[in-house]
């Protein structure tokens, strides 16, 4: 029995899919937390970063091809029964919210420093919405067919960065391990978390047509978004002196903002304007999680209603609140903590639990 | 249901029309300078240019006295012709006097932190006090601001001074082991003059300057050759009297070897340069003589580049960047020094440069 047949998505859609939730916001700011902490060696975290979220990914994997039809919804309801899967349930949509919320916001207020100064944050939000609604609302199909649209439509900017590589000086990389291993290690904990999207598996997992190369999928998802980090990163040590990363919030904008033609100035306003269809492939998979964990809660099909109201409520929301910095550095480090917990720790407690029950149950399939 | 959503967005487009500003409403500070006025506060310039028929002008320059940048463009607000604007500031000029007590990052925090403002602008010391230049009457030249960036462009192609942007000034700033430096600018008889490097320390502060002659030799040691370097050198031993000889350098190869020795540190600078003679004042025969004047010109240009080699030292600054050598290679004892700046100077730095002459035009 296939119970999402009709929203099926090709292979290619689920890797851009997963890469498209892992680049967002966080490779924005990722090079300064990096030389924050190891200085310019931080390069080497991305890549220990990215291993570590290859291995989780591969769990989560793992534990849904146990059963191809479900998603972590269906799962935890299967396994924990109605009580602790409803715990468990809650959990992944406030985190998908948490998340959703932070993405938003935090696209609200870089759009507002950089390109709309004066433009009130709620009319961001509305029309934020607008196309987040339209995609939301038509399912998984349409939303990986977009995530592969915007994957090709920005296909130019890692080309656009490595402009300001030129005049970088690759002395600044040297010398290699500066303080040893230590710094590494701490930075690790600072890339894993931008690698956090690929939790998103346990949702879109059951969608995916071709179930067989999910594992390879998953890889590539993550390198896609490896050498996305890697590159920014590398090209931001090497522009920027190793004592200055640390001083700018969004380096990366500030590196735009130095790419100069003779017929175009502020180039970072364009890029920004583009960039928000990658924010929007970070946000509305979250967006989308969300909504459609709470419909299941309700046992409804269609979603729409519960989108209405998620987008009213957001927008209601702009109008009362508008988060200054802290607030979204705040939100942004609870995402943060919480992800660690969901897309690292809780797949592998899931892993054991669902391999164990399945043992003691000899083999018995559902 | 479709239908409505199309005349909503329809609406969209018309966002535009409320909140439009007319260019010939804004006053563009292309330009913007600071000095040291009365009672030690900020002796504001912004020049912009004039888009109005009727004006005599084409550009306007508006002095204000305050506390900070910022200070001095909202004072400023209250009687230029439109609302300034920084974002498009292609030169940001500050007055030596100015630039010896002051740090400059104090006064240049608007510029980085504010995202509308350009970090691309050139940044220049001024000698002398502003008001000489700002009020300066080009009869001939375009606008103050473009005249300004271009002498100054022109003058750093050919090796007579330096650029630097602000964004850059500000990597050598805060980069532990440089110090930033920064054009000079100055006003002769009328003319407009950029010639010769402003050295900058680690409190962003004016030290020194390098002298428009020695500017074609920081160029070099700078690794900054292209498009070509032309030097004229005096030399004594070929013939018996005194003979200038110009070449151009093409091409260069450098290596700079950091190593570290009781409680030294010790660099070993090797150049090769590859020029091209271009004149002499008297005759060389130089097919049995190129070997001799190779080795006489390097020569020459070793005592150059070590007399601003020292005098760098003298001002305890490091705008080559000596230290990114010493921090790459020899991070560890890099690292124990307290201040680079202090260690360069006491540095030994052995320059040895090789002059290859690839041609020497079509006379024999």
């Amino acid at each position: 029995m296939k119970r999402y047949e009709f929203n099926e998505i090709t292979i290619m859609q689920y890797i851009f899919l997963i890469s498209g939730a892992q680049i967002g916001i966080g490779i924005l700011s990722l090079p300064a937390q990096l030389a924050d902490i190891a200085n310019t060696d931080g390069w080497i975290a991305i890549i220990i970063g990215w291993l570590i979220s290859i291995i989780a990914s591969t769990i989560i994997i793992k534990t849904m091809a146990k059963h191809p039809q479900d998603t972590i919804f269906d799962l935890s309801r299967r396994y924990f029964g109605r009580i602790f899967g409803t715990l468990i349930h809650l959990a992944f949509v406030a985190y998908a919210l948490l998340a959703s919320m932070t993405v938003v916001f935090t696209a609200i207020h870089i759009t507002q420093v950089w390109i709309l100064p004066n433009t009130p944050n709620y009319l961001i939000m509305i029309l934020f919405m607008l196309p987040g609604f339209l995609i939301t609302r038509n399912g998984v199909r349409v939303l990986a067919r977009y995530a592969e649209f915007v994957f090709y439509l920005t296909l130019w900017m890692p080309i656009l960065i490595a402009i300001p590589l030129q005049k970088g000086t690759i002395l600044y990389m040297l010398p290699i391990l500066k303080e040893g291993w230590a710094p590494i290690f701490q930075a690790v904990k600072t890339t894993v978390l931008s690698f956090l999207g690929f939790e998103l598996a346990f949702v879109f997992y059951p969608f995916l047509k071709e179930k067989k190369h999910a594992i390879k999928a998953m890889v590539i998802a993550n390198s896609i978004s490896a050498f996305t980090f890697l590159l920014i990163t590398v090209t931001c040590f090497i522009f920027f002196s190793p004592d200055e990363t640390p001083s700018l919030i969004w380096p990366t904008l500030s590196l735009l903002k130095t790419i100069e033609f003779s017929f175009i100035e502020r180039f970072e306003v364009i890029f920004l304007s583009f960039y928000l269809f990658v924010m929007s492939t970070t946000g509305i998979p979250y967006i989308f999680t969300t909504v459609f964990g709470v419909s299941q809660l309700f046992g409804k099909k269609d979603h729409t209603i519960v989108l209405i109201i998620a987008v009213c409520a957001f927008i209601l929301t702009s109008f009362l609140y508008t988060p200054s910095f802290s607030h979204i550095q705040t939100m942004g480090s609870w995402w943060e903590r919480y992800g660690l917990w969901g897309a690292y720790i809780f797949p592998i407690f899931l892993f054991i639990y669902v391999s164990m029950a399945q043992w003691f149950q000899g083999g018995k399939k559902k | 249901m479709k239908k409505y959503m199309y005349v909503f967005l329809c609406f969209l487009f018309t966002t535009g029309c409320s909140a439009k500003t007319q260019l010939d409403d804004l006053t563009l500070a292309l330009t913007v300078g600071l000095d040291t006025g009365k009672n030690g506060k900020l002796l504001i310039y912004s020049v912009s240019p004039v888009f109005n028929k009727e004006a005599k002008n084409i550009y306007e320059v508006i002095r204000t006295l305050g506390v900070t940048p910022r200070d001095g463009r909202s004072k400023a607000n209250a009687f230029a012709s439109g609302k300034i604007v920084g974002g498009k500031a292609q030169n940001i000029i500050v007055s030596k006097t100015f630039a010896k007590t002051h740090d400059m990052f104090s006064y240049l925090d608007v510029f980085y932190r504010d995202p509308k403002n350009s970090t691309t602008a050139n940044f220049i010391v001024f000698d002398g006090p502003l008001k000489d230049v700002m009020y300066i009457r080009l009869d001939d030249k375009p606008r103050l601001s473009v005249a300004i960036r271009d002498v100054l462009l022109t003058a750093h192609k050919s090796k007579q001074t330096t650029k630097i942007n602000l964004l850059e000034f500000r990597r050598l700033s805060l980069d532990r082991a440089q110090t930033p430096f920064a054009p000079i600018l100055r006003v002769h008889k009328g003319d407009l003059i950029a010639g010769g490097i402003a050295l900058f320390n680690k409190q962003r502060k004016y030290v020194g300057s390098l002298s428009q002659k020695e500017s074609p030799y920081f160029a070099i040691l700078n690794k900054n050759i292209k498009p070509a370097t032309s030097l004229t050198l005096a030399i004594k031993g070929l013939t018996k009297q005194k003979e200038y000889v110009s070449i151009s350098i093409e091409k260069g190869d450098f290596s700079y070897k950091p190593s570290f020795q009781n409680g030294m540190f010790r660099f070993d600078v090797h150049i090769h340069l590859g020029a091209i003679l271009t004149e002499t004042t008297t005759h060389i025969a130089m097919k049995k003589e190129k070997k001799k004047l190779e080795q006489l010109l390097a020569k020459e240009i070793q005592k150059q580049l070590e007399a601003i080699v020292k005098k760098m030292q003298t001002y305890e600054v490091d705008p080559i960047g000596f230290g990114l050598y010493a921090r790459a290679y020899e991070y560890k004892p890099f690292q124990k020094q307290k201040s680079w700046s202090k260690a360069f100077a006491k540095a030994e730095i052995n320059i040895h440069p090789t002059v290859e002459i690839i041609s020497y035009g079509v006379l024999q």
